[in-house]
């Protein structure tokens, strides 16, 4: 290569500024280590340089100093961040390796924490599926119980008892003589008047056994019972209901 | 001898290098800074942002590679040049050829080269000219120099290079200050 080409081409201008690609830094320096002519043509790019802005300083405002050391305080040390544009060689691919590197770094971060948060979660989750496994074990063990309304309802022999006035007031009552329970279905009923409440009977050797009050739903209205021969409905003035009937509104046979 | 106790400092997280460099080198740079982004108030923003670099960087600063001066020098240019890519400056920027900047009375306070610098740039081929007036004074980059003027990336850089080349060594300080406040000139 003719050294004078090689001075004369600008890539030692373009080398100081840090303007070249990664090839053309590693010819320079290359160079540089084998030429006299190629370190003193860089130095003397250099002082021009230098020379020229000291040349043509300007004075910053004197508030800067402060500035720029107030904003220095707040810094964390100074180890070895990513843009560093150093003298000479290019900053293209060094940045990009910085940036890689960075990248890399944050990456594994936040892959390791993502991990420690997922080991978390996941223990979390053991112990969520473990609560599940029981709370399913207890329904299915719920679930495999015998239901007593559904056995009820679905015997064939229960007996369906009409028990009404003839008017409004008006229920059926599943009785079973081998399982010897009762229910009915209160969702037929009216309300009560203000101030009253309906009781369930079953008169059982001529006499009345409390079935309970009217229930919300026919689950709760299932009472045990032996050998009645009627059923009836009767009207409280206390809400807890009566040991005997105060005023029986409906009445139906049972067998 | 002075430089290397200041890079000792830097390297040892002294804060109080900063300081040190700033007295040693502010107003070299801040005139630098001040003739690529040509606004006050950007240039002291880009000169402050230069020391916060120092000292985010000062441990990856090499002496094999150069100067403390050229490191500080390219943290600043670069800075600065980052600065003017904003949409706004290109902008301003681009309506402004050689002339109308060389004749721009209010361009001499801040940029003082610019006068003369002309001169010196008439002095070379049709071709460098051409390239120095669209890369230089018109803000436009490498590349879309070649696209402007229909000639090969890799000739425009072959063409800059040897135009900065001869404008340093022909025309001295002025060669030096386009050097120095070179735009876009980059790979």
């Amino acid at each position: 290569m003719d050294l004078q080409l090689f001075i004369q081409s600008g890539l030692l201008e373009a080398y100081v500024l840090g303007q070249c690609s990664a090839e053309e830094r590693a010819l320079v320096e290359r160079m540089a280590t084998e030429h006299a002519a190629v370190r003193a043509e860089l130095s003397s790019i250099e002082a021009s340089l230098e020379g020229y802005a000291a040349a043509h300083a300007v004075q910053p405002p004197d508030w800067m100093k402060a500035s720029i050391m107030e904003r220095i305080r707040q810094e964390p040390p100074s180890l070895s961040p990513p843009d560093a544009p150093p003298p000479g060689p290019s900053k293209g691919p060094l940045r990009f390796f910085q940036i890689l590197a960075f990248l890399l770094a944050a990456a594994t971060s936040f892959l390791f924490l993502r991990q420690k948060d997922m080991a978390r979660e996941n223990e979390e989750l053991k112990t969520n599926t473990e609560a599940i496994k029981q709370e399913l074990v207890a329904c299915n063990q719920e679930v495999l119980k015998p239901d007593p309304i559904a056995e009820l309802l679905c015997d064939p022999a229960t007996q369906r008892i009409l028990v009404s006035d003839g008017k409004g007031i008006s229920t059926i009552v599943y009785f079973n003589a081998r399982l010897n329970k009762m229910a009915y279905d209160p969702y037929g009923l009216p309300e009560p008047k203000p101030g009253k409440y309906f009781q369930f009977w079953a008169i059982v050797d001529g006499k009345p056994a409390s079935m309970g009050m009217k229930s919300a739903s026919i689950c709760e209205s299932i009472h045990s019972v032996e050998n009645p021969v009627a059923f009836a409905i009767s009207e409280e003035d206390n809400p807890d209901g009566n040991a005997v009937p105060t005023l029986v509104l409906a009445i139906g046979k049972a067998g | 001898m002075q430089d290397q106790q200041l890079i000792n400092r830097l390297q040892a997280q002294d804060r109080e290098a900063i300081g040190a460099l700033y007295d040693a080198y502010g107003g070299a740079l801040f005139g630098v800074v001040l003739r690529i982004v040509q606004q006050r108030e950007l240039a002291e923003q880009v000169l402050q942002d230069t020391f916060v670099k120092a000292w985010r960087n000062g441990a990856s600063y090499d002496t094999s590679k150069g100067r403390l001066f050229t490191w500080l020098l390219n943290i600043a240019r670069n800075t600065a040049i980052d600065a003017t890519r904003t949409a706004h400056f290109q902008k301003s920027r681009k309506t402004d050829s050689l002339d109308s900047l060389v004749h721009s009375p209010g361009g001499s306070s801040i940029n003082p080269d610019v006068i003369g610098v002309r001169e010196v740039v008439q002095g070379l081929d049709e071709k460098y000219k051409m390239l120095i007036d669209l890369v230089y004074f018109q803000g436009y980059t490498q590349e879309e120099a070649a696209e402007e003027t229909g000639i090969p990336l890799g000739t425009i850089k072959t063409r800059l290079r040897y135009a900065i080349n001869e404008l340093r060594n022909v025309f001295g300080e002025k060669g030096v200050a386009i050097l120095l406040t070179f735009l876009h000139y980059r790979s």
